[in-house]
C-alpha cells in the first residue's frame, strides 16, 4: 500500500489510521499475553509449583505391620492376614464406568449400580472399589484385564477365635484402625507408623520408580500381651452361653480375675459377636456390657454395710440380731425376707442374705459411713480398666438421698455399678483389703521382640483392714457352706462367695420389674489364698431370678473347669483328699468318678506321679520325655484303676527339622499347646476342634515354621464334670 | 532468476532469521516433549526435522515464483481447494465422525491448510481489482462469500478452530482494501450481540452501545435501521442456533466463557498448561527437566501445547523471546504490506500476517487460559507437517512480496 507512505506530509490520512490501528491491535495482544504470562509465571508461580508437585509426586504408603494381640500364654487372639484391595485409576480407564461396573460386579460381589455410582461419585483420579478382600479375588480380577485396575496388597485383621474374647479385643475398620475394645484403646501402640516412598509419577498415573524423592520406612506396631488367659476365656464364654440357654437368660457377663494382682483373666458377655463380621451385629451385641452397663447389684452389695459394721467395730460376726420374722416396717414401707428368720447371728444375716437384718444394721451404721465405705470399695467411679466406654455407675451423694435411701442402698438398690466394679470390690476382700486397679494389658512387645510390662499391680487404697477382710472372707465362705450360695459349693475346693438377686428397675423409674431380674454370684477360691475370682451375672426371668438358682451353679461349673485347668488347684484337691475335713466323702465320690487332669506337655515323670496319686494305671505310646496327648481326654470322668494311655514326644530337636505332629481332632487349646511346645507358631482359623492342618501330619518341617490350623466349633454339650456333683 | 527478470530487492533477512529462530525453538521444544515418552512419539522429532527441511525447500520455491502467477491462478487454486474440502468430507480420515485428513502413503495432510492460502489468494485478487466499491453491497457480500464457503466446509469437518481462521481473514483484508471503520464495526457488532445474547443485561448494554455508535455515525436511516434490526435478530436467533452446535463445541465455548467448570476435559487441559507454565517461573526448569512435560501431565504437549513446554522449561524469559520473535516477524511482514506497490501483494501479505497472528493469538492465549481450546497449533513450533508447510508457504509469500515490493505486477 504505497499510497500510505506517499502521503507522508498530511497530518493523518485514512491509510495512516489503518496502519496505526492494526499495529495497536498487535501490540495490545502482545501486551495482554505478556501481562498474563507475568501474572502466571511470577505472581502465581508458587501456587502452580505446588499444584505441579502435587501431581507428579506420588506417595506410596508403606503399611506398618499392626501389632498382634496375645493372651498371657502367647496365644494369638488376632492375626494379620494378607489381603488385596481393589482400586481404579480413572485416567487409565478404557471404557465407560457402566462397562467397568458390569464386568467387575459379579467378581467383586457387589451390584453393578453400586459400583458405577462409586466410580462416578468419587472425585479425583483414584477410587477404591473394595478394600481388604480375600487374596483369591486377585486372580479373578486380573483375569478381567481392565486397564486402570490396581490391586494393592495389604493386610487385614483376622480374629481366629470368633466370639471368644471379642468384646475385649474389639475390631478394626477398613483402614485397620481400631474402633472397639483393645484395638481401639491401644490403637496407637498397635498401629505403629506407616512409612512411605515418594517417587515421581507420570501423567498416566504410572510410577516412575527410578526417581525416588524420599523414603521413610514404616515403624511396625507393637504387639500386646493381655492378662487374658485364652483357656479361661473359652471356659467363661462356653459356660456363659450354656447358662444363657439353660436359664433362659437374655444376657449375661462372666468375669474371671486374679484378686491378688488385679489381672483380668477372662471377661465374657452374652449376647456376643464375631469380630470378623462386626458390621453384621447390632450395637447391643458388640457392647462390652461388663464395663459399659450399670445395673443394681442387689444383695451382692451387702458386703459394703457388713464391711463397714466390722471395720467400725459396731458388730462382731457372732452378735445376734432380730430379723422380725420376715416382715419389717420402716417409714411406712414393708421390707421382706424371702424366708422368715427370728434371731440370726450377724454372719448368718449375711449367709442367708436377710434384707431385714442388713437394713437394721445400716440404720445403726448411718448414711455417712455407708456412703464412705461404698466409695472406698470403688462404687460410683470408673475402675480405670483400659477398655473403652466404661460407666462409672451411679452412687448419689448423701445430699440427694431420700429418707428411705439408706435402707435401699444397704441391700443394693438405688445405686448402680458395672460388673467389673463389683468384681474388683470383692477382689479387695479376697486380697486382704486392698482395692486394685484392674489390668487388661500385661506386656508390650516392641519390634525387637523386647517385652516391657504394660501394667503393674497398683493399689487404689485400702478399703478395710486385713482383719476385717479376713472376717468378711469367712462370712463369704459361710454363704457357700450353708447359706444362699450352697449351689456353688465344690467339695475339695473352699469357695467364698455371695449371691445376689435384683429386680430390674422399670425404665420409667417407678418401682421394679416383676419379670426382669438380675441373678448374680461373685466368689473366689481357694479361700485361704484366693487365686481366682469369678463373677457371674445373668439377666434372667422370674423363674431363675435367685442368685443361688442360676448364677451360683454357673459359677460352680466354671470353678470346676478352672480346677481341671489349673494344676495348683488340683494338688490342693489331692491335699484335701488326703487330709481335709471332708476327705472321706470326697474319696467315696472319687470312687464314682475321677476327673482326669490335663497331662499334656508335662514331663513323663510328673504325669506318672499325678496318675499314681489318683490311683490310675498308666501306659505309654511312642518315645520321649514329654506327654503329647492322653486318652481319655482331660476332663473325662474315669474310674479308679482305669488305664490312661499317654502318647509321648521327644522335645529335643537335633537338626533344625522335625516331624509335623498330628493335631487333627484335637481341641484348639490342645493343638495350640502341643504345637507351641514343639516350637511351631500356629496360625489359627476358627475355633473349636481342629479339622484341617497344614503341613500334613508326619511331614518334615523346619522348626519354628508357621503352621496353619483350621478349626470348627463343636456343639456345646453340658460338660461331663457337672454330673454327680450337685448336692 | 529463472521466472522473473524485473528488479528485485534482497531477501528480508530479518524475517529469515526470525523464522529460523522459531523453527529451531520448535525443534528444541518438540525434542523435549517427545524424548521421554513412548517410541511412537519419540521419532516425531526426526519427522519434524524432515518437515522443516521440506518446508525450507517449499519456502524457497514460493519465494522465487512470480507474484503475478498467484494472482493469475488465484481463483483456480481457490476452486481446487474447495474441491479438496468437499472430498475430505466424503473420504477424509480422522477420529470418530471427524473428517480432516487425507492419508497419502505415510503422509497425512489437511486440505484446510491449502484452503487457507487459496482463500488469501482469492480474497486478495477479488479485493485488489479496480472496480471494487465497498459502497456496493454486492461486492461486500461477494468478498464475505469467498471466505464463508471454505469456512462452512471446514466447520463441517468439524474443525471449529480452523474455520474461525477464515472468519478472521476476511475483515482485516477488507479493511486493508479500503473498507471504512464504521463498516468494520457493523461487521463486528453482530458478533458482540451474539456473545452477549446469553444474558439479558449484557445484551441490553451491547445493543445500547451499538445504537449509540450507529447514531453518532450520522448515517441515514437506510443504514441505521436495518443494522439495528439485524443485531436484534441475532440476539434472538443465537439461542436457537446454539442448540444446533455439537455438544463438544458448546462445551468449548462455555468453558471459554467461564460458564462451565470442566476440570476433567478442556478445563483440565488448560489447567495443566497453566501449571506447566506457572511452575516454570522466570528462568524455567531447564531443557528436558520440566516435570509436567517429561512426566506427561501436559496434554498434547508436542502439538497444541508446545508453548507451555517452552514456558515450563525456559520460563518467562523463554516464552518472552518466542513472543518477541513472533512480534518481530509480524511487524516486519506488516511493513512489507505497507510498502508493497502492488495491492494484490499487499493484501496477500496482510492475509498471511492475519493467519499467523490469529494462530499465535489463539494458541498462546489458550495456553495461558484466556482463549478457548480450539486446537489451533502454534506456527513453526508445534509438531505437524501440514501446518508447518502451510506456514512456510505464507512466509515464502511474505518474502516474495518483500523482494518485489516496488513492482506493480
Amino acid at each position: 500500500m504505497a499510497k500510505g507512505r506517499l502521503k507522508k506530509g498530511s497530518p493523518m490520512s485514512r491509510e495512516d489510521v489503518r496502519i496505526l490501528l492494526t499495529e495497536i491491535g498487535l501490540l495490545l495482544f502482545a501486551g495482554v499475553i505478556v501481562i498474563r504470562l507475568l501474572y502466571i509465571q511470577l505472581w502465581e508461580r508458587s501456587k502452580y509449583e505446588a499444584m505441579a508437585r502435587k501431581q507428579y509426586v506420588l506417595e506410596i504408603p508403606l503399611e506398618a505391620k499392626r501389632g498382634v494381640i496375645y493372651d498371657r500364654n502367647m496365644n494369638a487372639l488376632v492375626m494379620n492376614e494378607p489381603c488385596i484391595s481393589v482400586g481404579l485409576d480413572k485416567r487409565q480407564m478404557e471404557g465407560t464406568s457402566q462397562q467397568y461396573a458390569k464386568r467387575l460386579a459379579p467378581v467383586l460381589g457387589v451390584s453393578a449400580s453400586w459400583l458405577r455410582n462409586r466410580i462416578r461419585s468419587v472425585k479425583g483420579q483414584f477410587v477404591w472399589l473394595r478394600r481388604r478382600l480375600d487374596v483369591e479375588y486377585a486372580a479373578r480380577i486380573s483375569a478381567l484385564n481392565l486397564p486402570g485396575i490396581r490391586l494393592e496388597k495389604e493386610t487385614r485383621r483376622v480374629y481366629p477365635h470368633h466370639e471368644v474374647a471379642s468384646h475385649i479385643i474389639g475390631f478394626t475398620d477398613v483402614d485397620n484402625k481400631g474402633i472397639e475394645g483393645i484395638e481401639l484403646q491401644f490403637n496407637d501402640i498397635l498401629s505403629g507408623k506407616d512409612g512411605f516412598i515418594t517417587i515421581q509419577r507420570d501423567g498416566f498415573g504410572r510410577a516412575v520408580p527410578e526417581n525416588v524423592i524420599r523414603r521413610e520406612e514404616p515403624v511396625d506396631g507393637k504387639s500386646l500381651v493381655l492378662t487374658i488367659d485364652y483357656i479361661l476365656q473359652t471356659i467363661a464364654t462356653e459356660e456363659l452361653r450354656h447358662a444363657i440357654n439353660l436359664y433362659n437368660a437374655r444376657s449375661g457377663t462372666v468375669i474371671i480375675l486374679n484378686p491378688q494382682t488385679g489381672e483380668i483373666l477372662a471377661m465374657a458377655n452374652e449376647p456376643s459377636y464375631n469380630p470378623n463380621k462386626a458390621g453384621k451385629y447390632s450395637f447391643d451385641a458388640r457392647r462390652n456390657r461388663a464395663v459399659t452397663d450399670a445395673y443394681e447389684p442387689g444383695s451382692t452389695f451387702k458386703i459394703v454395710p457388713f464391711a463397714a459394721m466390722l471395720e467400725y467395730h459396731l458388730k462382731k460376726p457372732d452378735d445376734l440380731m432380730f430379723c422380725e420374722n420376715g416382715v419389717f416396717m420402716l417409714r411406712g414401707r414393708r421390707i421382706r425376707d424371702t424366708k422368715a428368720h427370728a434371731w440370726l447371728t450377724m454372719q448368718d444375716v449375711f449367709a442367708y442374705s436377710s434384707n431385714i437384718g442388713t437394713v437394721k444394721m445400716a440404720l445403726e451404721l448411718g448414711e455417712q459411713r455407708l456412703y464412705e465405705m461404698a466409695r472406698k470399695f470403688g462404687f460410683g467411679r470408673e475402675t480405670g480398666i483400659r477398655l473403652p466406654g466404661e460407666t462409672p455407675g451411679i452412687l448419689r451423694p448423701i445430699s440427694q438421698w431420700s429418707s428411705f435411701s439408706l435402707a435401699s442402698m444397704a441391700i443394693g438398690q438405688e445405686l448402680a455399678c458395672n460388673t467389673l466394679q463389683l468384681a474388683m470390690a470383692y477382689a479387695a476382700i479376697a486380697n486382704g483389703g486392698e482395692l486394685l486397679n484392674p489390668r487388661i494389658a500385661r506386656e508390650v512387645i516392641d519390634a525387637d521382640s523386647r517385652k516391657k510390662p504394660a501394667s503393674y499391680r497398683q493399689s487404689l487404697g485400702r478399703v478395710v483392714s486385713e482383719e476385717t477382710a479376713k472376717k468378711l472372707k469367712h462370712m463369704l465362705i459361710r454363704v457357700v457352706e450353708k447359706g444362699t450360695g450352697k449351689p456353688a459349693k465344690i467339695d475339695g475346693l473352699q469357695i467364698a462367695g455371695k449371691t445376689g438377686t435384683a429386680q430390674k428397675p422399670l425404665s420409667n423409674g417407678r418401682g421394679y420389674s416383676q419379670t426382669e431380674f438380675v441373678s448374680s454370684f461373685v466368689g473366689f477360691f481357694p479361700a485361704d489364698r484366693p487365686k481366682y475370682l469369678v463373677l457371674v451375672k445373668l439377666d434372667t426371668d422370674q423363674e431363675n431370678q435367685w442368685g443361688g438358682k442360676a448364677a451360683a451353679p454357673t459359677f460352680k461349673r466354671i470353678a470346676q473347669k478352672i480346677r481341671v485347668y489349673d494344676r495348683e488347684l488340683q494338688s490342693e484337691k489331692q491335699f484335701t483328699q488326703r487330709n481335709g475335713a471332708h476327705g472321706r466323702k470326697v474319696v467315696t465320690q472319687e470312687l464314682n468318678g475321677i476327673i482326669l487332669p490335663d497331662l499334656s506337655n508335662r514331663k513323663l515323670s510328673a504325669a506318672r506321679a499325678i496318675l499314681e496319686g489318683l490311683a490310675l494305671k498308666m501306659s505309654t505310646e511312642g518315645k520321649g520325655d514329654f506327654v503329647l496327648n492322653q486318652k481319655p481326654a482331660p476332663g473325662t470322668r474315669v474310674r479308679k484303676g482305669q488305664e490312661v494311655v499317654l502318647q509321648l514326644f521327644e522335645a529335643v530337636v537335633s537338626d533344625g527339622y522335625m516331624e509335623m505332629p498330628r493335631v487333627l481332632g484335637l481341641s484348639l487349646r490342645e493343638a495350640l499347646s502341643k504345637l507351641s511346645m514343639l516350637g511351631l507358631s500356629p496360625v489359627v482359623y476358627g475355633h473349636g476342634k481342629v479339622v484341617r492342618q497344614k503341613p500334613e501330619p508326619g511331614s518334615r518341617v523346619r522348626t519354628g515354621i508357621r503352621v496353619v490350623v483350621e478349626c470348627e466349633p463343636e456343639v456345646i454339650l453340658p460338660t461331663a464334670v457337672k454330673v454327680g456333683y450337685e448336692q | 532468476m529463472p521466472w522473473d527478470s524485473q528488479e528485485l530487492k534482497r531477501v528480508d533477512f530479518g524475517i529469515v532469521f526470525t523464522v529460523s529462530f522459531l523453527l529451531i525453538a520448535g525443534l528444541v521444544a518438540v525434542y523435549s516433549a517427545t524424548q521421554s515418552s513412548s517410541p511412537a512419539l519419540a521419532n516425531n522429532f526426526v519427522k519434524q526435522i524432515v518437515w522443516v527441511f521440506f518446508g525450507t525447500i517449499v519456502l524457497s520455491i514460493v519465494m522465487t515464483m512470480p507474484m503475478k502467477w498467484f494472482k493469475q491462478y488465484a481463483y483456480l487454486v481457490y476452486l481446487f481447494s474447495l474441491g479438496l474440502l468437499v472430498l475430505v468430507l466424503l473420504f477424509g480420515k480422522g477420529q470418530g465422525a471427524v473428517h480432516r485428513w487425507f492419508v497419502i502413503g505415510p503422509i497425512r495432510f489437511q486440505p484446510s491448510e491449502i484452503a487457507k492460502i487459496a482463500t488469501v489468494f482469492a480474497l486478495a485478487r477479488y479485493l485488489s481489482e479496480e472496480q471494487r466499491d465497498f459502497a456496493n453491497p454486492k461486492d461486500v457480500l461477494m468478498a464475505l462469500a469467498i471466505a464463508a464457503i471454505p469456512m462452512a466446509l471446514v466447520a463441517k469437518e468439524p474443525d471449529l478452530g480452523t474455520a474461525l481462521v477464515f472468519a478472521a481473514l476476511v475483515l482485516p483484508m477488507m479493511f486493508w482494501a479500503g473498507l471504512s471503520l464504521l463498516s468494520v464495526f457493523l461487521f463486528i457488532a453482530p458478533v458482540l450481540t451474539l456473545v452477549s445474547a446469553f444474558s439479558f443485561w449484557s445484551f441490553t448494554i451491547t445493543m445500547l452501545f451499538i445504537t449509540a455508535v450507529l447514531f453518532l455515525s450520522k448515517r441515514g436511516p437506510k443504514i441505521i435501521i436495518p443494522n439495528f434490526l439485524f443485531n436484534i435478530m441475532v440476539g434472538i436467533v443465537t439461542p436457537i442456533l446454539w442448540n444446533h452446535l455439537h455438544e463438544y463445541q458448546q462445551n468449548r465455548i462455555l468453558t471459554f466463557l467461564g460458564l462451565k467448570q470442566d476440570p476433567q476435559g478442556l478445563g483440565y487441559q488448560v489447567l495443566q498448561s497453566k501449571v506447566a507454565i506457572g511452575s516454570g517461573g522466570l528462568w524455567g526448569k531447564g531443557w528436558t527437566h520440566g516435570t509436567q512435560t517429561q512426566l506427561r501431565f501436559l496434554p498434547e504437549q508436542h502439538t497444541d501445547f508446545i508453548f507451555s513446554v517452552v514456558g515450563e522449561e525456559f520460563g518467562f524469559l523463554g516464552v518472552s523471546l518466542v513472543l518477541l520473535a513472533f512480534f518481530f516477524l509480524l511487524w516486519r511482514s506488516f511493513n512489507i504490506a505497507i510498502e508493497c506497490r502492488s495491492k494484490f501483494s499487499s493484501l496477500v501479505v496482510v492475509g498471511a500476517v492475519v493467519i499467523i497472528a490469529f494462530h499465535v493469538i489463539i494458541n498462546t492465549g489458550m495456553t495461558v487460559g484466556i482463549m478457548p481450546v480450539t486446537g489451533l497449533p502454534l506456527p513453526f513450533l508445534s509438531y505437524g507437517g501440514s501446518a508447518l508447510i502451510s506456514n512456510m508457504i505464507l512466509v515464502g509469500l511474505i518474502l516474495n512480496a518483500g523482494r518485489r515490493r516496488f513492482q506493480y505486477l
